[in-house]
């Protein structure tokens, strides 16, 4: 699973223009950048900055808390770009994306992929949302996962959902969900978006550094850190702004129990990004990462 | 709650432009809920126009700032998901509906903020809009004809547009320092020969005469046309210096 990234926890940064721009001005800065596989749906040609940099692919279209599969050519444009881009992993959310109202919990299709699924169809949201956090997604969620990872033949880290809103019929926290997960399969392993981790713990009126201590944090492999923001009394994720000092807090607690194989820092809503916010952090998670290894 | 249920539920909302309250109390979604899905909704139509801060950085930048952005994109949610239905969209596209979405909300609401939001709105609308329409007119030796050698519009604010503009840019926007109503003009000029638009505030005079010499054409004409309006305090000589500097600055030419 090292990869092209090597032994030590390397620092990246997600694909934007503004990162490709970043990785040719600014070289040796990042280790590495994270790419969306929607993107290079969108542009393949966005997968020639692999020959820069190594690339690391997350994905946001599984759908894996979800009852509708995603289509086949999806799944074979997927791993066409696994292959293309030598990822040692695929981050993927612990969320759904797509939705079709017909009740199939218990008649779970054995299928990863479905033949003719129109994916423009109702109700496609283009965008993850956290689900119901019950015993029967969860059931769903470590299927799918552990079958995707066989299927791909690697690790497919699954990464925590900011929640806005509790979605009934919850019968547990995201953090209790994280953890049965990992406790039913050695082989579920995590991506932690402390932004992420600090919006729920802000929306839910939860403590962030006791709910980030309660995590299996011995299975994050990847960490993400972005800008978090505060609007209409909801506190909202913010690729477009810098982490705050929170997030960098809840970094220091994490590095001090553990070690990532990949810090990303997701700026990359923004294509004016100021770079030099960009290079002050990778820094200053770089110096963090120091600290922690003496 | 069936999980696909309400999942499914929730994705009815996030995607179809039905209003929310439609749905029933037994689903287990309470009005603080519903709120926060609408915002959520809005949030992902936020996200999905991430690409037009290429062309609006700074409206969108003061959305937020001003605290209007989820309750604008939730509300043009909507007509945005209409448009999507499509198929994909051209980023002008994308650009002029959410333009004229945005000036509609604004349009339902006053103040300070609204104002200034309109202002940088029109500000970067404008800057981006001439590029494609660069108006070059005839030439004449008609004595005292003026050709202008590129597009010169003029815009009017009611807010210190440029301070605003000033702030967003360098990220240190703060409402209580950077929002003043100020009556200004702004022109905007698009030389014919490059790819460029240069701003520059003008005064109350020197927009009156641009507007008459956009509309008369000749020196002779703006003289009769600022007499018609009962300004009569401006001299031919007056007339024919201020557009010879205009002709030095490369703005026009004057037979």
């Amino acid at each position: 699973m090292t990869g092209a990234l090597g032994p030590d926890t390397a620092v990246g940064v997600s694909y934007s223009s503004f990162a490709e721009r970043f990785v040719a001005q600014r070289p040796g800065c990042v280790d590495y950048v994270e790419i969306p596989f929607e993107q290079l749906v969108h542009t393949p040609l966005a997968a020639a900055l692999g020959g820069e940099v190594p690339l690391l692919l997350h994905c946001a279209s599984l759908s894996l808390a979800g009852n509708a599969p995603p289509s086949r050519r999806l799944v074979d444009q997927l791993t066409a770009f696994i292959d293309t881009t030598h990822t040692p992993w695929v981050g993927e959310h612990l969320a759904y994306v797509r939705a079709d109202g017909v009740l199939r919990q218990y008649a779970e299709h054995t299928a990863l992929v479905a033949d003719d699924l129109d994916t423009s169809q109702p109700f496609n949201v283009g965008y993850t949302v956290s689900p119901q956090l019950s015993d029967p997604i969860l059931d769903r969620v470590l299927e799918r996962t552990l079958a995707w990872r066989q299927r791909f033949a690697m690790p497919v880290l699954l990464e925590n959902g900011p929640i806005y809103f509790q979605v009934p019929g919850s019968t547990m926290s995201q953090f209790e969900f994280i953890g049965k997960l990992c406790a039913r399969s050695d082989d579920v392993l995590l991506l932690l978006d402390l932004a992420h981790l600090a919006i729920t713990c802000a929306n839910l009126e939860v403590d962030p550094q006791t709910a980030l201590d309660r995590l299996p944090l011995d299975r994050v492999v990847e960490v993400h850190l972005s800008g978090v923001s505060r609007q209409s009394d909801v506190t909202w994720d913010d690729h477009g702004g810098a982490a705050p000092p929170l997030v960098f807090s809840l970094l220091d607690q994490l590095l001090g129990r553990v070690k990532p194989r990949a810090i990303t820092l997701e700026y990359n809503w923004d294509h004016d990004f100021p770079a030099d916010v960009l290079e002050r952090d990778c820094a200053r998670v770089r110096e963090m990462i120091h600290a922690h290894a003496h | 709650m069936h999980p696909d249920r309400i999942q499914a539920l929730i994705a009815q909302c996030l995607t179809e432009p039905d209003d929310l309250s439609a749905v029933p109390e037994q689903e287990g979604l309470d009005a603080t809920d519903l709120r926060r899905i609408a915002l959520f909704r809005g949030f992902i139509v936020k996200v999905k126009h991430n690409q037009v801060r290429k062309i609006l950085p700074l409206t969108l930048r003061l959305l937020p700032a001003v605290g209007l952005e989820l309750t604008f994109f939730s509300e043009y949610a909507p007509a945005y998901l209409a448009m999507r239905a499509s198929g994909s969209v051209q980023i002008d596209r994308q650009v002029e509906q959410l333009a004229a979405k945005l000036k509609v909300f604004l349009d339902q609401r006053s103040g300070l903020d609204v104002d200034a939001l309109r202002d940088v709105l029109t500000h970067e609308l404008t800057l981006w809009s001439p590029k494609s329409t660069v108006v070059e007119q005839g030439g004449s030796r008609q004595r005292g004809h003026l050709s202008w050698l590129g597009r010169l519009e003029l815009e009017r604010y009611r807010t210190n547009v440029l301070a605003a503009c000033g702030a967003l840019a360098s990220r240190q926007f703060d409402a209580g320092r950077h929002l003043e109503a100020l009556d200004c003009t702004l022109a905007y000029w698009r030389p014919r020969d490059r790819d460029v638009v240069e701003f520059f505030e003008v005064d109350e005079l020197t927009a009156l005469l641009i507007s008459a010499a956009q509309r008369h054409h000749t020196i002779g004409g703006v003289g009769r046309a600022l007499a018609a309006m009962g300004v009569t305090q401006i001299s031919r000589h007056d007339l024919d210096d201020f557009f010879r500097q205009l002709a030095e600055r490369g703005f026009l030419r004057c037979a």
